[in-house]
């Protein structure tokens, strides 16, 4: 790649990516709205939210320490370089070296670390049970997800998300393997853990008893919130920008071209938007599950995904 | 096309059953067709045991000693069993355990029974086999759950749950088997019939048969209650009715090693008799073994009677195992002894049950007083059942534990002597227990008398079975459990 | 008969992935009706891969043990359960004797021991339907598990219709399929013992006033 597609495509893939989240929310909040017969907000609505936030002054609790100030800072970031990892338009990542996928995992780590001891940083007690039920969430839904990913690794023999889209794009029937359908499943349902989604949390309460992740942020106000916010619109987008690149790849650039990269992007849009739609659909047809049962579908989740690995790795 | 008519006769008279509202006339009816089945089998059998080997059907059906055996022994106690309900059910009724519409039931199934068991032994495909014997959990089902209270549903329930997964698993060692036979064999209509099975047996793949065997036995073995598969049996034979505890302790049981010989021998055609002997040995010894203990405490008499039956299938069992001579002779002879022993002690447990009411031993004393002639009856299977000389099942079982002690082999030399340990404290459980019922004496005392004339008769017809072959074996039953030996070995 | 058919699908392959999810969810499920659900799905599933068995491998026999598989497996049988279901009126809780957690974990390692114990048996002819043998296991021993590990009357059944579908899928996959007559037989046991077990499992509510088989303790020793 010469210098411009060297700092073009970061670039192109930061614009997409962040100017691109909170897109995806309005349009989730939309649709199910929709469904519900009213009118509901604009699509735009996550903007004017985020620039309302951001004018606004922050109001920090005396007992915080340095972590509540770190936090949005860290958690924004984390996402970034994240972003800057995963295949969205090109099957060229921008920062490419092996082993990139399980860095995308600590990242989302790193950010749900911080995030989750902040909440203890107030002293408040919802700040303290939205950490600990994140804790619990995360730690059956990371390994699922990171054995689902690994299955993928396996069949395409890189860790390197870049290498596996291009992989998967030149070799299609490599999709046809069932251990790939587990690990899909096994995804799928991680994507709606990581994301705070129903059934697992609900995004728009606002009740002690039963938030997760609003129950950690609960303390945020002003720009700090704004952070926050806009990195988790971005952590749904990426987990589904994830999902979409590795499992139906087609179309994604191969090269730095305008017409490849058009192309590619009207795909990326449609193949996020329908999944959201997917997303509304599972949001409307289940109940939230109560908080302990919630181990019991990521435990259906890290069975699958042991399953995807083993089996591939048994029967090829 | 002469087996098919065997299967038909008792279909037949399920089918009469059903539509005759009196039990005065069905229970005739009943009787009747039972003893046609008993004759026809004793011509057909004739005729198999004259030509060696019989087949049907287009090789469907197929009948060699040890079909011949096995379905006399269904037939015979069959006739005996329905003798005795036409006075059991006639003397149930007059209680008020159930209505008479329901009895109509009971003989419906009662023939079916008898149907599916003769369908497991003359079918020469092993898949009807097995379908065959799920039938048989299915028809009896409802039987063991015949009075309609709380043990009685417990039994059936598990009956039939535990039955049905042991036959689920036997369907995975057909299906081995069936996977095994077809490459080599190659086509798929002969590929489960056991005679050409037996033929090309050496070329199976050895592995998929250990296997196959193992899950059969294990499947199979759930139903004809080998030891640690025999959790139901109990419950199941104690809370059924008398003449159908008699029918699954001496026939079903039968039927069902009758399954398990079948594979045995194509097991040890293809790896040496080695492993299925010796699997067979193991599981027979769990059986005794576990049965001493429950028959020592027992406090039911009809329970005491189902362990029993375990005991004696594991000497079956072990008989197969050993593979001797006179390991396989003893083994059928006892076949055939239990089967008419066992229906006689349960004929006369029920008798005592319809005099006294209860099933507890502590609660019926000085039988022998009351109900003489099935009291003297009582007594003497006793002494049968726990292998007292010089009745027929002392006779089998020397056999058995003879060619164990004079096989050689280490394992079952040890099994040998702790097996006649065992019975010597299962003669010991027995007689404690079943003399506190027949003698002794205790107010109130029931009134005098036997209660029907039916069930004197059935025993009657057991009693000679039991006393004749305890004195003589016939030639052609001689000749018979030859051929069964030869079957097994393969010559 | 001397040459050998092969049949050599990856959809097969999917679906059977697809079987062995549908009973995960019935170890996974805590409701009662999900569980029958998952029946009727993996059984409409199982009914399309004989059918495209039947298809592949030009044996015609084995789509009328499709079309059966659909009469009596989709249809009939998952409507008598629901028909049980609906007249006895319970709490169509799934409980169990061991914790939820531990037994998705245990039915984990089942399914793992039947990829592990079939990799010897694993033939070299068909390599995209290497994942048919050890999903029917898994299947089959799952229902063995779901059989003793659930409490209820109802799950029980499920269980066993579990290990009958995991057989006839072994079957079907390494020899497609046994005679015809025995596979109608199979099937009509399987009928004939499911509405057996409803009409016992009736009548135990009746008696017992609960179909939890925890009570079923009366005839001891």
């Amino acid at each position: 790649m010469d210098l411009s597609s060297k700092i073009a495509l970061p670039v192109l893939q930061l614009i997409v990516i962040v100017g691109l989240a909170p897109l995806v929310k309005g349009f989730i909040n939309k649709i199910e709205a929709r469904f519900q017969n009213r009118r509901g907000p604009s699509i735009f609505q996550p903007y004017y939210n985020l620039i309302k936030l951001l004018r606004k002054d922050a109001v920090v609790s005396e007992t915080a320490s340095w972590i509540f100030r770190a936090t949005p800072y860290v958690t924004f970031i984390s996402i970034l370089i994240i972003a800057l990892l995963v295949p969205v338009l090109s099957s060229a990542v921008p920062a490419n070296f092996t082993g990139d996928v399980i860095l995308i995992i600590y990242l989302f780590a790193l950010g749900r670390f911080f995030l989750a001891l902040s909440s203890l940083d107030t002293g408040s007690a919802f700040g303290g049970m939205g950490g600990m039920r994140e804790m619990m969430v995360s730690t059956m839904a990371e390994p699922a997800l990171m054995l689902s990913v690994f299955t993928v690794s396996l069949a395409t023999g890189s860790t390197n998300l870049g290498n596996i889209t291009s992989t998967m794009v030149d070799q299609s029937t490599i999709l046809l393997n069932p251990s790939l359908f587990l690990a899909f499943a096994a995804l799928a349902i991680v994507i709606i853990a990581e994301a705070g989604r129903i059934p697992v949390d609900n995004p728009f309460t606002h009740l002690e008893l039963t938030m997760i992740h609003e129950g950690m942020i609960l303390e945020f106000s002003g720009r700090y919130l704004a952070l926050i916010e806009w990195a988790s619109s971005m952590k749904l987008l990426l987990l589904l920008t994830i999902l979409v690149n590795t499992f139906l790849p087609w179309g994604i650039a191969r090269d730095m071209t305008f017409p490849a990269m058009l192309i590619s992007f009207a795909l990326y849009v449609v193949k996020i938007g329908f999944f959201a739609f997917l997303i509304v659909i599972l949001e409307m047809s289940f109940a939230k599950l109560r908080i302990f049962r919630v181990p019991n579908l990521l435990g259906t989740a890290l069975v699958l995904s042991i399953l995807a690995i083993i089996s591939l790795y048994v029967v090829g | 096309m002469l087996i098919f008519w065997l299967l038909i006769i008792p279909m037949v008279t399920a089918g009469i059953c059903v539509f005759i509202p009196k039990h005065s006339v069905s229970k005739y009816v009943s009787i009747a067709g039972s003893f046609i089945t008993f004759v026809y089998n004793i011509v057909l059998n004739c005729i198999a045991y004259k030509y060696h080997t019989l087949q049907g059907f287009d090789g469907f059906f197929y009948l060699d000693s040890l079909s011949i055996l096995s379905t006399q022994i269904v037939s015979l106690v069959g006739f005996a069993a329905a003798l005795y309900s036409a006075g059991y059910m006639e003397a149930e009724l007059h209680d008020g355990e159930f209505s008479e519409k329901k009895l109509r039931w009971y003989y419906f199934l009662f023939h079916m029974f008898i149907f599916t068991m003769l369908s497991v032994c003359v079918c020469n495909n092993l898949g009807i086999m097995w379908v065959a014997m799920e039938a048989t959990t299915l028809a009896t089902t409802f039987l063991v759950g015949f009075y309609n209270k709380k043990p009685h549903h417990e039994a059936a329930w598990k009956y039939i749950i535990i039955c049905t997964v042991g036959i689920t698993l036997a369907l995975f060692g057909v299906i081995l088997t069936y996977h095994s036979a077809k490459g080599t064999l190659g086509g798929i209509g002969y590929a489960l019939n056991w005679s050409e099975l037996l033929k090309e047996a050496d070329r199976f793949e050895p592995h998929l048969i250990r296997l196959a065997f193992l899950f059969i036995l294990v499947g199979y073995g759930t139903k004809a209650g080998l030891a640690p598969m025999h959790t139901w049996l109990p419950d199941a034979h104690s809370q059924a009715p008398s003449p159908i505890s008699a029918l699954f302790s001496g026939v079903l049981l039968n039927c069902s090693m009758y399954g398990i010989i079948r594979y045995h021998i194509l097991a040890s055609k293809c790896v040496g008799a080695e492993y299925s002997g010796t699997l067979l040995m193991i599981f027979g010894f769990i059986s005794i073994l576990v049965s001493v203990p429950f028959i020592i405490v027992q406090k039911d008499f009809k329970r005491l009677l189902a362990f029993s039956s375990i005991e004696h299938i594991g000497i079956i069992a072990l008989g197969f195992g050993f593979g001797g001579m006179y390991g396989v002779y003893g083994a059928g002879l006892h076949a055939f002894s239990h089967a008419i022993v066992k229906s006689l002690l349960f004929f006369c447990a029920g008798n005592v049950f319809l005099k006294y009411k209860t099933r507890e031993i502590d609660n019926i004393k000085g039988a022998i007083k009351i109900i003489p002639v099935t009291g003297v009856m009582f007594l003497i299977g006793i002494f049968a059942i726990t292998g007292t000389p010089p009745f027929n099942i002392f006779l089998s079982e020397f056999l058995i534990l003879a060619d164990g002690f004079s096989s050689g082999r280490p394992l079952a030399i040890i099994f040998c002597s702790l097996v006649t340990i065992a019975l010597v404290l299962i003669f010991v459980g027995f007689v404690y227990n079943m003399f506190k019922m027949i003698f002794g004496s205790s107010e109130p005392n029931p009134e005098r008398g036997e209660v029907s004339k039916f069930t004197i008769v059935a025993m009657g017809f057991l009693l000679f079975f039991v006393l004749v072959v305890s004195i003589y074996v016939p030639p052609f039953l001689n000749k018979i459990l030859q051929d069964i030996y030869d079957i097994v070995r393969n010559v | 008969m001397t040459h050998q058919i092969i049949v050599n699908s990856r959809t097969v392959d999917i679906l059977a992935v697809l079987m062995l999810m549908s009973t995960i969810v019935l170890i996974g499920s805590s409701r009662l009706r999900v569980c029958i659900w998952a029946y009727a799905l993996r059984s409409f599933v199982l009914a399309l891969v004989s059918g495209l068995i039947a298809y592949f491998s030009g044996i015609h026999h084995i789509y009328v043990a499709t079309g059966v598989s659909i009469a009596l497996k989709v249809i009939v049988i998952p409507g008598f359960l629901f028909y049980i279901i609906n007249k006895i009126k319970i709490k169509e809780d799934v409980e169990s004797f061991i914790n939820y957690t531990m037994s998705l974990f245990i039915a984990c390692g089942l399914i793992l021991i039947a990829y592990y114990s079939t990799q010897s048996i694993l033939t070299f002819e068909n390599v995209f339907m290497r994942h048919c043998l050890p999903v029917s296991l898994a299947i089959t021993l799952l229902g063995f598990f779901v059989m003793i590990s659930r409490k209820k009357a109802i799950t029980q059944i499920l269980g066993l219709l579990a290990m009958e579908d995991g057989l006839f899928f072994a079957a079907l996959s390494t020899s497609y399929g046994m005679p015809l007559v025995v596979e109608l037989g199979v099937f009509f046991d399987i009928l004939v013992s499911v509405i057996i077990m409803g009409i016992y499992v009736y009548r135990i509510k009746e008696t017992f006033d609960t179909i939890d088989t925890d009570v079923l303790r009366e005839l001891r020793e």
